[in-house]
């Protein structure tokens, strides 16, 4: 027999029709004796009434629409999400392929460029070349600075981009240059006429009329000019007296006084100009001794090359 | 396409539903299809969430989220369950959800729990019940009313199946799979918030 407990716990189902015929039947034996537990199905049996008859709530206008509103605006969301993480199945390929293209135009990129850049390569290239010239320049120092500086015309005559006047222009220069005196900067010269055996090969090469290639090797070579009327001057000598002639024989006595070689004497419009070699170790001395005889304006070098015979211009003017 | 099949290689009866078509649509992207499955069931969801938490704009917030939630898990749904046992179990949720904000916000607050306080009972939202007279409707009304507090004050386990069991009339099977419960759990938690509510209903009516 079942306890009001055991019964109590089972008239929710029994309310539900949820248990078994022999439950049901031994339950409605209880109740019949029981008057506390036909009370408490009574109860049971008018609360899920109530709850059964509570009235259902409606919801509110446009109900629908807003939550299809809400829905759509996280759609949207959706989307946009998508369309930045994409599943890996599409994406990995996409940055496979985008991989392979970079490198691809990275690698057709850096031959093109490399091509154009050996194009403009030739100041590196000449490197080797003047340093070949340089060389032969310091083995013929002693030869005469015309046929040293003889490149020098064919810079000019080889230079690509010149135009015509300047070109002239500049080749005159050089031949002006390239007097007896041009011995007297040659050693400073190298650098500077070193440049044009390069130019001068491009042109053999190509057998192409003579031109200026660029306005800078213009300049350059200008500069080539420059420095060498420079030199020129650098030992020069000028004594300013009113009676030229006497001061002409003191300056030959001196020169043979100091043993100067290769002496010659210009005389040209009241001015006479001495032209000799002087032993390096007696420059200093003979310069002091001129000044003894007059007003002397000397442009010696103090850098003068390592010959031991230095070369000097002594120009006597009128004062 | 893929769902159709799982729903011809399950044999269970739950692949007669009503819902899959639309549900099978959203999966696929049509949005609007959606529109159709909250046609259908906004008014059972506003309803068990209005039970659980007793305030009708805090039930039509939870409705709209749980839909909301629903749509953005749409594509996880299995055919393998009921459509509407699934949208169901997540309207509790989040009531649940609610109800313990609401309780640790009250704990918080140190607001003292009185029933009915600050809360929306919305009557003009409620059905009226045709052909009964006004003094009956007030009756009914009031009476609904206690019923109502007296739900609120059942613990929430009670509270959600004393609501789908009497209230919506879920059978032990759709409650059980709604909640993910066993039938026994069910069944216990059904007679204790039977008596629970008998107990506090002759407190506040007296005799039934």
């Amino acid at each position: 027999m079942k306890t009001c407990k055991d019964i109590n716990d089972k008239l929710s189902s029994y309310l539900d029709n949820e248990i078994s015929p022999q439950e049901k039947h031994a339950m409605e034996e209880h109740i019949k004796t029981c008057s506390q537990c036909a009370q408490t199905l009574a109860d049971l049996q008018k609360v899920k009434a109530m709850t059964s008859k509570l009235s259902e709530v409606e919801p509110p206008p446009w109900f629908k629409q807003k939550i299809m509103a809400r829905v759509r605006e996280e759609a949207q969301k959706k989307s946009f999400a998508e369309k930045w993480f994409y599943p890996l199945r599409i994406k990995v390929p996409v940055q496979i392929f985008a991989t392979i293209f970079i490198v691809v135009a990275a690698v057709y990129i850096y031959r093109v460029g490399n091509e154009q850049f050996k194009e403009v390569m030739p100041p590196v290239a000449t490197v080797p070349m003047v340093e070949e010239q340089k060389e032969s320049l310091a083995a013929n120092q002693d030869m005469p600075a015309a046929v040293a500086v003889r490149p020098a015309k064919k810079i000019t005559k080889t230079d690509k981009s010149c135009e015509g006047s300047s070109c002239e222009i500049s080749e005159l220069k050089v031949y002006d240059s390239t007097g007896d005196r041009l011995s007297v900067g040659k050693g400073k010269l190298e650098p500077k006429v070193a440049a044009s055996p390069v130019l001068e090969n491009d042109v053999d090469a190509e057998g192409v009329a003579p031109r200026i290639k660029s306005r800078s090797m213009q300049t350059s070579m200008e500069k080539a000019v420059i420095s060498v009327q420079s030199k020129q001057e650098n030992n020069l000598i000028i004594i300013k007296a009113s009676e030229v002639q006497s001061i002409a024989a003191q300056v030959e006595k001196i020169l043979a006084e100091y043993n100067a070689s290769k002496v010659s004497k210009h005389s040209t419009d009241g001015k006479v100009v001495f032209r000799a070699e002087i032993s390096k170790e007696k420059l200093k001395d003979f310069i002091e001794k001129l000044k003894t005889i007059g007003l002397i304006e000397d442009k010696v070098s103090a850098d003068i090359s390592a010959a031991e015979q230095v070369p000097v211009v002594i120009e006597i003017q009128k004062n | 396409m893929l769902l159709m099949s799982n729903i011809k290689e399950n044999k269970s009866p739950l692949i007669t539903d009503d819902d899959l078509k639309y549900v099978v649509l959203c999966q696929k992207g049509y949005v609007e299809a959606f529109s159709g499955l909250v046609e259908r069931h906004q008014k059972k969801m506003l309803n068990i969430a209005y039970r659980i938490l007793g305030d009708y704009d805090d039930a039509c917030d939870v409705t709209q989220e749980a839909f909301v939630a629903a749509y953005k898990s749409i594509k996880k749904f299995k055919a393998g369950a009921k459509f509407s046992t699934w949208l169901y179990r997540i309207v509790i949720n989040h009531a649940k959800n609610r109800l313990k904000q609401q309780k640790s916000l009250r704990s918080h607050e140190n607001i003292t729990d009185e029933a009915g306080k600050g809360k929306t009972d919305c009557a003009a939202c409620l059905s009226s019940t045709a052909g009964e007279q006004p003094d009956a409707q007030m009756m009914q009304k009031e009476r609904e009313a206690k019923v109502q507090m007296c739900i609120e004050k059942l613990e929430d386990e009670y509270r959600e199946v004393l609501a789908l069991r009497d209230i919506q009339g879920f059978s032990y099977e759709e409650i059980c799979a709604i909640l993910k419960i066993p039938e026994g759990t069910v069944k216990s938690r059904l007679s204790r918030a039977r008596g629970a509510l008998k107990d506090c209903l002759v407190k506040v009516i007296g005799d039934l």
